[in-house]
């Protein structure tokens, strides 16, 4: 009598890849914003990012931070690899996310920075030209301000974000009035 | 307060610094007029402003009662990006005014001569302004450069005084002093093209 074989399959929920060649379609460049939102509050923005109303409640309760100007960059993830079975030599295990940008309003925030480091409780979102990623998980919050030679260089916070999530963050429409920054008084 | 009158009043406040006489005409930005006059003589071209609202013409003819006579013209304005920025600003914008300072001295009283007062004026001529100097917020940086200093006086009056009969004697010096002031600023945080007053 043969031993029974056990075979498990995964079913795939796999989504139509678009294809679109139109202009508006494409994405530009620079982390122009960055929000961080607590932990506590991410379900409830995750229900729906796009909705204003959703981000000036967790605003007005200083669940959301908005750092309306920045310049950075986001790495896009670096693949972290994990053992492979059968004919595959590894899998992937997750990703590593990076997230560098600048804050030009260094006199102001020495000491918002010197103790934001300290948390392990803000996942940050950034927005680009016209969308906004969401990560899932909380940040390390690594912030330095160099100083350069240069008499004309700006002297800004640099911050690094480093996140470990095994998805990408997928683009959604930029809520409107979140990332501006407030009337120039 | 109109920026070109800014930075003259800064660059004035040096020249008195550098050139203290007692007797001393500083004019700010002008530009050359014509004054058709006398139908019988030629037009002249003279070094003027204009007043927005009551219409008159100011001319700036270089008086030789005072020691030190100076103004500046305004010849022309540029405009590049430099990258960078936040958020969804496209670089910063540097603004280059080329300017020109005319200085009359007369060398008895300042007891330079020309090439003198030339060197004096390069190395007295501040580098950049301080940020308390700024007009207003929306300045990231103002740095002059001297480019060139000519002290050919009969040249300059020409240039500067068309069908005006050369007055100066001797004992003057005329100097052009062209350099540029570039600014980088902020567009976005400018109040009203008309208004920069410190908030």
């Amino acid at each position: 009598m043969p031993y029974p074989v056990y075979y498990a399959t995964c079913a795939e929920k796999l989504p139509d890849h678009i294809a679109n060649s139109c202009a508006d379609s494409m994405e530009h460049g620079r982390v122009r914003s960055v929000a961080l939102v607590h932990t506590s509050y991410l379900d409830a923005l995750k229900l729906d990012p796009e909705d204003p109303t959703n981000w000036l409640a967790g605003i007005d309760e200083k669940l959301i931070i908005i750092i309306p100007e920045t310049t950075g960059t986001y790495d896009g993830g670096t693949p972290v690899d994990g053992p492979g079975y059968g004919d595959l030599e590894t899998s992937l295990a997750g990703y590593r996310h990076v997230i560098a940008y600048k804050d030009p309003n260094f006199k102001a925030n020495c000491e918002f920075y010197n103790v934001i480091k300290h948390s392990r409780s803000w996942v940050p979102a950034i927005r680009l030209e016209t969308q906004t990623l969401l990560f899932d998980k909380p940040a390390v919050i690594i912030p330095k301000a160099p100083v350069t030679e240069d008499l004309n260089a700006d002297v800004v916070f640099d911050v690094e974000l480093r996140i470990s999530q095994p998805d990408i963050p997928c683009p959604f429409d930029t809520p409107a009035d979140i990332f501006i920054p407030f009337a120039y008084v | 307060m109109n920026f070109l009158d800014h930075i003259t009043d800064r660059l004035n406040d040096r020249l008195i610094g550098l050139f203290p006489c007692e007797r001393r005409q500083a004019f700010g930005v002008v530009k050359l007029i014509r004054l058709n006059g006398d139908k019988s003589a030629k037009p002249k071209t003279v070094p003027g402003a204009y007043q927005i609202g009551t219409k008159n013409v100011n001319t700036y003819i270089i008086d030789d009662r005072f020691s030190v006579n100076s103004y500046f013209r305004l010849t022309s304005m540029s405009a590049r990006r430099v990258p960078g920025g936040y958020g969804d600003e496209n670089g910063r914008i540097v603004l280059t005014h080329n300017i020109a300072l005319i200085l009359c001295a007369n060398m008895e009283d300042v007891g330079l001569r020309d090439d003198e007062i030339a060197l004096a004026i390069q190395f007295g001529f501040p580098d950049r302004l301080s940020p308390d100097q700024y007009p207003s917020r929306d300045f990231y940086s103002i740095v002059f450069n001297v480019n060139t200093i000519q002290v050919a006086a009969e040249q300059i009056f020409r240039e500067e005084f068309t069908n005006v009969d050369f007055f100066l004697g001797p004992e003057h010096a005329l100097l052009k002093v062209n350099f540029t002031v570039e600014s980088t600023m902020n567009k976005k945080c400018f109040q009203s093209l008309c208004n920069t007053e410190k908030v």
